[in-house]
């Protein structure tokens, strides 16, 4: 018999026992038949729009038919059109009980509570009427909140609607935890993220195993630069919380093969730093580190990381810092030494973002908790839902590196990875959708594309020395560059109306006809990146205030 | 399986699309208008009102100082009412209005405060400075007669909620450090997430308010930025606000007391000028607290039992102090229910 089969059989069985003790769930219309509430003295059943609890003797007479639940002598309210499912019980039997994180509330409830407060997005109650012995209460979705998932071994994570009504779901004996309220992002994102990074410019991808939420936030509550974050977010790991289960999240594509693979394929280059085990296979280089001490490993594996870094033509490089993890379970998540080490782990991430020229995420598989009176080397443990093991940040931070850093894929190769282009269109990160080039400016005008690069720096040879106010104080610049209106071929100078200049970072900043500054625009041009403007730079010579210089330059576009 | 692994795919599907989804904050420039009637009335409708929506309105001016280390400036746009009146919503007519900011900044305008509302103004420009600060985006909602704080520059979304009737709950539960629900999250945390908070007493996170030493009470909305709020805990036993990602201008300090819905929590054992505080500026505006002479009961619960209840009427201080009192005598309890006899 094949695995999956004894799976099945044992849900099943669970199931039945389950029955056996006075609960049943059912889905409509799909098992229908199965809806049956005899013996049942306490129902839960819900639309799309409405949910009713109902508690008392009577109940049996209810029954579905023509796509309704009707009943005779039972108080309309019962009466629901276009049911989704039912939960059925009886009063005073210990049912199962299912972990959940509220927010960040780490809870254990039974599962009629869990699912009438909030669970399946049931949070706003409407009230309670009685009947014939029969009790009622009306729960509606309240707006713009209610969102929960449902967590499944294996890395499972289901959406509670496409739970309740996907014909095949797993049941709820199979129900490891509902997280209600998530966060939006989970660790499922991270291969999107990674190849759509990838499509723009190279990927550094910051691997920390068993960084949680709690630890992130502890330390940049007290140093805002305890780690290099632009954008941080607060995310989800998949069930259980380990590193197997959620490495194979972080990097599995629909279909089934690893980003690895597929990379492999493409003819992607790309480094891989372990630790001491290959998780995964990797096909390609993948550099082991054997250090027995986790420090001095992770140590080893910044210093590959750092020469890596230097490496022309890589396009993504994966370095996976274990030690983290390892102090975790031997000091717990708490101890000053695991600290200080996240500490290190923020400072490595900082030095590799400086020397890294395209995009840099720094992500992990799960948190960590501190176990109460365990023997010496297991003082911290994760693999439980809650949000401590759970909750994960996902940051991302563009690398401050020299060099052009061209896409690592193709806008086209990157909708095939993930079998979605639509991903793309929605656009998941930040910034404008076309890949910024650090190294060259594009001018886009009504008539043509311009674009600068080194090869054009004769052009931008004459002297400049502005001044502006900041604080109160008078910051002069001196450089050489080219005003803008003199790079556009004649003709198109005078008809921009509206210019937008934007950074390879995001930074924007607009210039309309009714500015003077429009007709005063500097580009400079540093011939050797000086790491605090890029090669090119815009400056508004009519301006007072510095607010409107444009660093690391990368589009002009002119309307 | 085939099946399972269908919805197992469309799931994955649907989440990074989520995902992707909030990334993306408005279409364009300009912000969501979400118009809330009474229950009784229309349902919630929304509109994009874009800032060049907001050009075609006819064009005034204000000259108003912000904060008093600014200059007065004359700020050039159109006003709110304005907008709302041009989407047949009457200004007089708003109970609530709230504003979230791109960056998660928000403000509530309810209460005392709707009286700054008649001058409210949607800012795109300032005289004599040819270029709008990129800070304040593409607009900067000002209330010249309520403090800078009610300020939101570059808006996305605006919610007005019209009608008369303010929500009335027949039982208020009021929480303190000793309550169960509360005592793990308040004994032993310095860092405390305000969402656990609030759901540790049974309140709903979408919108809270809180009471602060300088007797400022600052209403909150809900927005994604709640996930990231944390209480700090001051040296003297007040909390302030914090956390990755939270706009400074939302780290109110000085906290003794949240209040949501139909909860109470007090964050710490009062100071008798605490007390009076929390008794003016929200014990008065409650239900309950209208009519002093009002008898009340006081339930001390525990698991949804009644442990001790106790008669009582007067002003809020006199509501704590009853409560306090029940505390020392029944220490093991989860909140403390007030209704009407």
């Amino acid at each position: 018999m094949s695995a999956v089969p004894q799976k099945r059989t044992a849900a099943a069985l669970l199931l039945l026992l389950w029955a056996a003790a006075g609960a049943q769930y059912v889905r409509f219309p799909g098992d229908s038949s199965r809806f049956v509430p005899a013996g049942a003295d306490s129902l839960f059943i819900f639309s799309r729009d409405l949910a009713v609890a109902a508690q008392g003797a009577g109940l049996d007479r209810i029954r579905y038919a023509d796509g309704s639940i009707r009943g005779d002598g039972l108080p309309k309210t019962l009466y629901l059109a276009e049911p989704v499912g039912a939960i059925l019980y009886q009063r005073g039997i210990a049912l199962p009980e299912i972990p959940s994180i509220r927010s960040r509330l780490d809870g254990v409830e039974s599962f009629a509570p869990l699912f009438r407060n909030g669970a399946l997005g049931f949070t706003r109650y409407r009230g309670r009427s009685g009947r014939n012995g029969i009790d009622i209460d009306v729960w509606e979705p309240r707006e713009g909140g209610g969102r929960s998932l449902l967590f499944f071994p294996d890395g499972i994570v289901l959406d509670a609607e496409t739970w309740a009504t996907g014909p095949d779901a797993p049941g709820l004996d199979d129900l490891s935890g509902i997280w209600i309220d998530p966060p939006e992002y989970g660790v499922h994102d991270i291969p999107a993220l990674v190849v759509r990074t990838l499509s723009r410019r190279h990927c550094l991808v910051v691997y920390i195993d068993g960084l949680g939420w709690d630890a992130l936030e502890q330390s940049l509550l007290e140093d805002d630069n305890a780690m290099p974050a632009d954008t941080v977010r607060m995310a989800r790991a998949a069930y259980p919380p380990v590193t197997r289960i959620n490495y194979r999240a972080m990097i599995g594509l629909p279909g089934g093969a690893t980003l690895f693979q597929e990379l492999y394929a493409l003819g992607v280059s790309y480094t891989v730093l372990e630790g001491e085990t290959m998780i995964y296979p990797v096909p390609g280089r993948l550099v082991l580190h054997g250090e027995r001490d986790p420090v001095a490993r992770d140590a080893a594996v910044f210093r590959d990381a750092l020469t890596a870094a230097g490496e022309p033509g890589l396009s993504l490089l994966w370095v996976h810092f274990h030690g983290l993890d390892d102090l975790n379970h031997r000091w717990g998540p708490a101890d000053e030494r695991t600290r200080a080490h996240l500490l290190t782990l923020g400072d490595y991430c900082r030095r590799l973002r400086r020397v890294w020229p395209g995009g840099m995420l720094v992500v992990s598989d799960h948190g960590a908790h501190t176990c109460a009176g365990t023997a010496a080397g297991t003082a911290g443990g994760h693999g439980d839902f809650i949000f401590a093991d759970m909750g994960i940040p996902l940051i991302s931070a563009p690398g401050q590196g020299n060099g052009p850093g061209p896409p690592g894929i193709s806008p086209e190769q990157a909708a095939m990875l993930l079998g979605a282009a639509s991903i793309f269109a929605a656009g998941h990160e930040q910034g404008p959708a076309a890949a910024p080039d650090r190294a060259a400016l594009m001018v886009i005008t009504r008539a043509d594309t311009l674009r600068f690069s080194a090869a054009d720096s004769a052009l931008f040879q004459e002297r400049f020395e502005l001044s502006f106010e900041r604080k109160g104080e008078t910051v002069v610049y001196r450089f050489t560059g080219r005003r803008f209106d003199e790079l556009l071929p004649a003709g198109d100078a005078g008809g921009c109306e509206r210019l937008t200049a934007r950074s390879a970072d995001g930074h924007t900043a607009v210039f309309t006809a009714a500015d003077p500054g429009l007709r005063s625009l500097i580009i400079r041009y540093s011939p050797e990146e000086r790491g605090d403007t890029g090669p090119f730079a815009l400056y508004p010579e009519g301006d007072r205030f510095p607010n409107r210089i444009v660093k690391y330059l990368t589009t002009i576009i002119c309307e | 399986m085939k099946h399972l692994y269908t919805a197992i795919l469309v799931a994955f599907l649907l989440i990074m699309t989520a995902a992707a989804a909030e990334a993306v904050r408005r279409p364009a420039e300009g912000f969501i208008l979400r118009v809330v009637s009474d229950p009784a009335g229309d349902g919630p409708r929304e509109v994009f009102i874009s800032g060049a929506d907001l050009k075609q309105l006819k064009q005034t001016r204000v000259s108003v100082q912000g904060k008093p280390e600014d200059p007065v400036r004359t700020w050039t746009g159109t006003s709110l009412a304005a907008v709302l009146s041009a989407r047949e919503v009457d200004p007089a007519a708003i109970r609530r209005l709230s504003v979230t900011a791109s960056d998660g900044y928000m403000a509530v305008i309810e209460g005392d405060l709707l009286s700054g509302l008649g001058t409210a103004f949607c800012a795109t420009g300032i005289e004599d400075e040819p270029v709008f600060p990129e800070k304040y985006g593409y607009m900067r909602l000002i209330f010249p007669d309520l403090p800078p704080m009610y300020w939101i520059n570059d808006p996305v979304r605006i919610e007005v909620s019209l009608g008369t009737s303010a929500p009335a709950f027949p039982v208020l539960d009021l929480y303190f450090p000793e309550s169960a629900p509360l005592r793990p999250l308040l004994e032993s945390k310095r860092v405390i997430p305000l969402a656990n908070l609030l759901a540790g007493a049974g309140a709903d996170a979408g919108r809270f308010s809180v009471l602060a030493a300088d007797t400022l009470l600052r209403p909150y909305e809900s927005n994604t930025i709640i996930k990231y709020m944390v209480l700090l805990a001051e040296a003297d036993g007040a909390y302030s606000i914090g956390g990755v990602n939270v706009p400074t201008g939302l780290k109110t300090k000085g906290i003794f007391s949240v209040t949501a819905n139909r909860s109470v929590i007090f964050l710490k054992q009062l100071t008798a000028a605490e007390r009076d505080i929390w008794s003016d500026l929200v014990w008065r505006k409650q239900e309950y607290g209208k009519d002093p002479a009002r008898p009340l009961r006081l339930c001390l619960l525990k698991n949804g039992r009644t442990i001790l209840d106790r008669r009582v009427s007067g002003s809020g201080c006199d509501v704590y102090d009853s409560a306090v009192g029940m505390i020392m005598q029944h220490p093991d309890f989860d909140c403390i229910r007030v209704t009407a006899e």
